[in-house]
């Protein structure tokens, strides 16, 4: 188990008491004094902004193996053993094979995108753990980022130890159903959905 | 049998992804050990969501709306998942029941 981790799915007092570990987390993050109450909304302002400066991980050490195989990227074909960037791998998985994206959306504007919906005031910020580990996701509806098989809604997902987005795509899960995932703990709100 | 056509397009594409990430699996288990943490994040959070598209999918079948190539690809798919359930517990994961429920095998 995972430090604090627990049982998911449930918000008990204990899973309360969890989430207030991580609010305290995020203050250190954003460098704000130490307190558990909720986040005063300069706070979550501070929060999203430093998650939107975050973007992937820079180096390029994640696999290109599975779907991606047989993709072509920078003009050769890609390979199981191939390595490419964090942010190369959901681009590719997402916008070129998966046409969640317009057509002809650069890996630029990809994560422009993405950078857009976590400014965005209507985007629903949720705090949890994810399989133990502490995550904050942002969802937002997916608007005019819809591509040819895109889905209803944008997420970005922001492991808090790594410190970067870990993948950004479109789902039809509605906010509330990714509360609900059987993979989650310690579910809390920073901004609801609308 | 199916009267009524499917969204051929996304069940085909959803289906082919599956079956592409199943068959990368044994390779992946091998180094996940040395997998970035991000990466690890990554492929877990995208496995969860291919998971929900897939239990659509189910439910399309249950309900007599998959064309018969799509009930072909389908039944391979779900064979190979039910064999690869070892497999994805090594890498944190686990088939949601949701999805083992409606399940041929499962009846």
């Amino acid at each position: 188990m995972q430090d604090g981790e627990q049982a998911p799915g449930t918000l008990g007092a204990a899973a309360s008491a969890m989430s207030n570990e991580g609010l305290l987390r995020l203050r250190r993050i954003i460098g704000a004094p130490a307190h558990d109450g909720p986040l005063a909304d300069d706070e979550l302002m501070r929060l999203i902004r430093h998650i939107s400066d975050a973007g992937f991980d820079p180096v390029p050490q994640a696999s290109a193996g599975g779907r991606l195989a047989g993709v072509v990227w920078n003009e050769r074909v890609l390979r199981d053993r191939d390595r490419l960037t964090s942010a190369e791998v959901p681009y590719l998985r997402h916008v070129i094979d998966g046409q969640e994206w317009p057509s002809g959306v650069s890996l630029v504007q990809y994560l422009q995108s993405a950078r857009e919906v976590v400014l965005d005031p209507r985007s629903a910020v949720l705090l949890s753990r994810y399989l133990g580990l502490r995550q904050i996701t942002v969802v937002r509806t997916s608007d005019d980022l819809r591509g040819p098989r895109g889905n209803g809604w944008v997420r970005v997902e922001f492991r808090i130890d790594v410190g970067r987005w870990v993948t950004v795509f479109q789902s039809d899960d509605e906010p509330l159903s990714i509360e609900q995932s059987p993979n989650r703990s310690e579910q809390q709100w920073l901004r609801r959905p609308q | 049998m199916a009267t009524t056509p499917s969204v051929t397009h996304d069940v085909a594409a959803t289906l082919r992804d599956i079956a592409a990430e199943l068959g990368f699996l044994p390779e992946l288990a091998q180094q996940w050990d040395q997998e970035p943490a991000s990466s690890k994040a990554s492929w877990q959070l995208e496995w969860e969501e291919m998971l929900a598209r897939l239990t659509r999918i189910a439910q399309e079948e249950r309900a007599g709306t998959l064309a018969a190539t799509e009930r072909m690809q389908y039944t391979s798919v779900i064979r190979d998942l039910l064999k690869s359930a070892p497999t994805l517990a090594q890498l944190g994961v686990q088939i949601p029941p949701a999805l083992i429920a409606l399940c041929p095998r499962a009846g």
